[in-house]
């Protein structure tokens, strides 16, 4: 549809096109790992069907919304899957490399839309090659099909019941006198429409161009939810039947129409076939035989194709108009988790007031009560706020699913023979984290292609099988998820490592390193051990990047490596990032929230156990020595205490890397919201944000990896 | 003929004023936390009915000794381009009109104050307003010398 086309509708298409963008990037996607599973099975004819609905959806959507250039792709790519569909030719290679690049170039459209820009992708080279492509098979294509579709219009009027009130009574009743023709039109939309009522609306729109629309039934309403694709539309105008069945037929989506004189007879509920004197419509034959058939037209042909491919898969069509998803804006998401955080912050408030209370009145039932009640909310809130942060969580397979593509084009471009295997997709995280963790996995699987996997010949001469893997998988690991790339190849070579770091001074030849500290070299920015600067990875951006991305998301990453057998790193992060549990200390007149993931346990620790080593204080745990960091150093706190015999020590890391924090007292566990401390304050050493606590005071959390860096930088 | 409405508060003996579409509003001192590592003039954060909010001593920020919380002592809210925050002030004064004509550029040896806080100077009768720019009592360069 033209710009022109889209101001006579006077229908707001903006309203739509958020709708249209989700959809048409979801049969993108759809249309992508199809393509790829494809390439895998060969001709698996269910699997074209999808992708054949999926390209279909694509164009049926474009074309209401009028992006032609997006409209001209999928309607060649469908003519190619057609031809595939029907075995005239054989899916290659070729086809599908040139179908991803339909859907790549389909989706750089869907973004520049997405931006209110004009799509200006070109496409005429992917357009010709289809045709190309598709021609081959024409030569074996029999003509037959197309004469044994010239059988005229057989469209059975439908019997409906208008429900006329008198004013539309009248106005047909002035109409029948004028002389004037009154059609009843049937439609019928494609299968699986979606936004019928907008359909029905363009058509009743264009309509109104030529004549007058008294009724449509069912109203547009009705149409938006129910279950069918049919509707008719009663039509005054001066035009001839075959005109207005051109005009309908222009808008996309729509199966099929019929033209019916509508008689005075019918207007009052006793509608009679073939009855009429205005119009003569000789090719209306009204055959006892119900359901539309393929009508000479323009775009009879993909009519007919759609035809043919809605009966066999009707029974799975009908079943969509259930819903059980909707979309919702994630700014009113963020609102509601928002008063959610105010909610719990207001019920520890409640729980403190209850617990005052009671010190004060002591055995006071009315307070007893209170308290009661204060529990029963407590239970309620904290499932409240895991139904609500739930909300937020969404299935790492949809990053997952970018993988295969990615590898599989990496693949042709290298010529290495890689297989994929991915596990967990179901595994849920928090939308932010989704969002920012794609590039950091892109950038590993790259890494594990280029440097990780040999090629065939290489593997082979090893003993190794020829086809290189690598497992991408998720799962939760207690209150973090952890993600596992791991890939069967060389395994990273600390020898070379260490001598690069040696070489760039990252680390000075007196350090006696375990292998494990050198692998963790990599990770140190500057550092690329790649000899060849290659396409795929080693552009200089190493994995510093990727240590970057995950300390922003409080994540951590761990290597494991085997000489020659492979290497995998694994990704710690932690489940959500809005409401925590923390552990309150406090340190001077100051109260500080230690978020309790990162807290491994408590200690208490006498003075004469203290060592020092270099400037570091230390203590032996468990035959390892554990280093200190005192808070009141660190955050310049006033030392108002007298020398103690013992303190409190709050351990806090993962693994091999936990320092302790040495703190005044322990007031406790807590449910926190956590509150960023504004774009002034943002990024100050060893805070992570704010929270308010239940007397209304502000408490500052703790960043418990920009502590452990600090420390285990200086030691 | 241009008038402009301003806040006129007191930090020691000076009177300063401020374009009062910038003020959100006036509170009494609440309990305030300390940032450790944040600029020194920023005296902590506080919460302004569920939101966290930085708070800058404009003592500190103008180089005068701090001074002893007061019954006077406010802080006055700022809101600067949807970003909110708070400058703890000895008193405020009054809300007033000035004609746009009475408002002079900051002299050159600008009152022994950092010459990016300092919009112009207004006559009122006798008194001599000093009028801040609010968008660098925040952040802005100043503070990263100090910071750094």
């Amino acid at each position: 549809m033209s710009q022109e086309e889209k101001k006579n509708t006077g229908i707001d298409l903006e309203d739509f096109l958020e709708f249209y963008l989700l959809d048409s990037y979801e049969q993108v996607d759809k249309l992508g790992s199809g393509l790829l599973q494809l390439e895998k099975d060969g001709e698996n004819i269910s699997l074209i069907n999808e992708l054949f609905r999926s390209v279909h959806s694509l164009k049926g959507a474009s074309g209401t919304m009028g992006f032609t250039p997006i409209v001209e792709l999928t309607h060649n790519a469908e003519d190619l899957l057609d031809k595939i569909r029907q075995g005239r030719i054989p899916v290659t290679n070729e086809i599908i490399d040139v179908l991803l690049e339909v859907a790549d170039r389909v989706k750089k459209m869907l973004v520049q839309v997405e931006n209110r820009q004009p799509i200006t992708e070109e496409y005429a080279e992917l357009l010709s090659k289809m045709k190309v492509l598709s021609e081959l098979g024409v030569l074996i294509e029999s003509r037959q099909a197309l004469s044994s579709q010239d059988r005229g219009e057989k469209f059975e009027k439908r019997q409906i019941d208008f429900s006329l009130t008198p004013d539309e009574m009248e106005i047909l009743d002035d109409t029948f006198l004028s002389g004037k023709a009154v059609y009843q039109l049937d439609i019928k939309l494609a299968p699986q429409t979606m936004m019928k009522d907008v359909r029905a609306l363009m058509v009743s729109q264009r309509l109104e161009q030529f004549g007058r629309v008294v009724k449509i039934v069912p109203s547009l309403e009705e149409l938006s939810t129910a279950d069918t694709e049919k509707f008719s539309i009663l039509y005054i105008s001066n035009e001839s039947p075959a005109d207005i069945k051109a005009e309908i037929l222009g808008i996309s989506e729509i199966r099929d129409v019929a033209v019916h004189p509508f008689s005075r007879s019918d207007a009052v509920n006793c509608p009679k076939l073939g009855k009429n004197g205005k119009v003569q419509p000789s090719a209306f034959i009204q055959p006892a035989e119900q359901g539309p058939k393929p009508v000479p037209q323009v775009k009879q042909a993909q009519t007919s194709r759609t035809d043919s491919r809605g009966e066999g898969v009707k029974t799975t069509d009908n079943g969509n108009n259930h819903v059980h998803t909707i979309r919702v804006d994630t700014a009113r998401m963020d609102n509601l988790i928002n008063l959610v955080g105010e909610m719990v912050i207001t019920r520890t408030r409640l729980v403190k007031i209850g617990n005052d209370l009671q010190a004060q009145y002591q055995g006071d039932s009315l307070i007893n009560s209170l308290n009661e009640t204060n529990v029963y909310l407590g239970r309620l809130m904290s499932d409240l706020q895991e139904s609500v942060m739930r909300l937020r969580m969404v299935p790492i397979g949809t990053v997952f699913s970018r993988f295969p593509r990615l590898v599989r084009d990496l693949c042709r471009k290298t010529g290495k023979k890689i297989e994929l295997a991915i596990s967990g997709e179901e595994t849920e995280l928090d939308k932010t984290v989704i969002e920012a963790i794609g590039d950091p996995l892109t950038h590993l699987i790259r890494n594990s292609v280029d440097h990780g996997i040999e090629f065939p010949a290489e593997r082979l001469a090893q003993g190794k099988p020829e086809t290189g893997t690598i497992t991408l998988n998720a799962y939760q690991e207690g209150n973090h998820i952890a993600i596992s790339i791991a890939d069967d190849g060389v395994g990273l070579k600390l020898d070379k490592i260490y001598q690069k770091a040696l070489e760039k001074g990252l680390i000075s030849e007196k350090e006696a390193l375990s292998d494990k500290e050198i692998a963790n070299l990599i990770f140190l920015p500057g550092f690329s051990t790649a000899e060849n600067v290659t396409e795929v990875s080693g552009r200089g951006v190493g994995m510093d990047v990727v240590k970057k991305a995950l300390d922003s998301l409080g994540g951590l990453i761990e290597i494991k490596t085997n000489q020659g057998q492979g290497t995998q790193f694994i990704i710690r992060l932690p489940l959500t990032l809005a409401i925590i549990q923390a552990l309150l200390v406090k340190v001077e007149q100051e109260i500080y929230a230690i978020p309790l993931s990162a807290v491994n346990e408590t200690l208490i620790v006498k003075t004469q156990e203290l060592k020092t080593v270099g400037s570091l204080p230390m203590v032996r745990l468990r035959g390892n020595t554990l280093p200190l960091l005192s808070l009141r150093q660190k955050f310049d706190l006033p030392e108002n205490r007298e020398e103690q015999e013992e303190f409190f020590v709050v351990v806090v890391g993962l693994g091999d890397k936990a320092i302790g924090l040495i703190v005044d007292e322990l007031l406790g566990q807590q449910e926190i919201v956590i509150k960023t401390l504004g774009e002034y304050l943002s990024g100050l050493p060893g805070i992570a944000g704010a929270t308010i606590l239940g007397d209304g005071k502000v408490t500052l959390i703790l960043d418990t990896t920009s502590l452990l860096k600090d420390v285990l930088i200086a030691g | 003929m241009a008038e402009e409405q301003l806040v006129t508060f007191s930090l020691g003996t000076e009177e300063f004023a401020v374009d009062i579409m910038k003020v959100q509003e006036i509170i009494r001192i609440p309990p305030i936390t300390r940032v450790p590592k944040a600029p020194d003039y920023v005296e902590g954060v506080i919460n302004l009915r569920g939101n966290i909010i930085p708070v800058v001593d404009l003592r500190v920020r103008f180089g005068m000794p701090r001074a002893e919380e007061t019954e006077q002592s406010r802080i006055v809210v700022f809101q600067d381009e949807g970003k909110v925050f708070g400058a703890r002030v000895d008193g405020v004064t009054e809300v007033l009109r000035i004609a746009s004509e009475a408002i002079e550029p900051p002299p050159p040896v600008a009152l022994g104050l950092d010459a990016d806080f300092i919009r112009g100077v207004g006559k009122v009768g006798e008194r001599l307003l000093i009028l801040l720019n609010v968008d660098n009592l925040m952040g802005g360069k100043a503070s990263h010398a100090q910071t750094t």
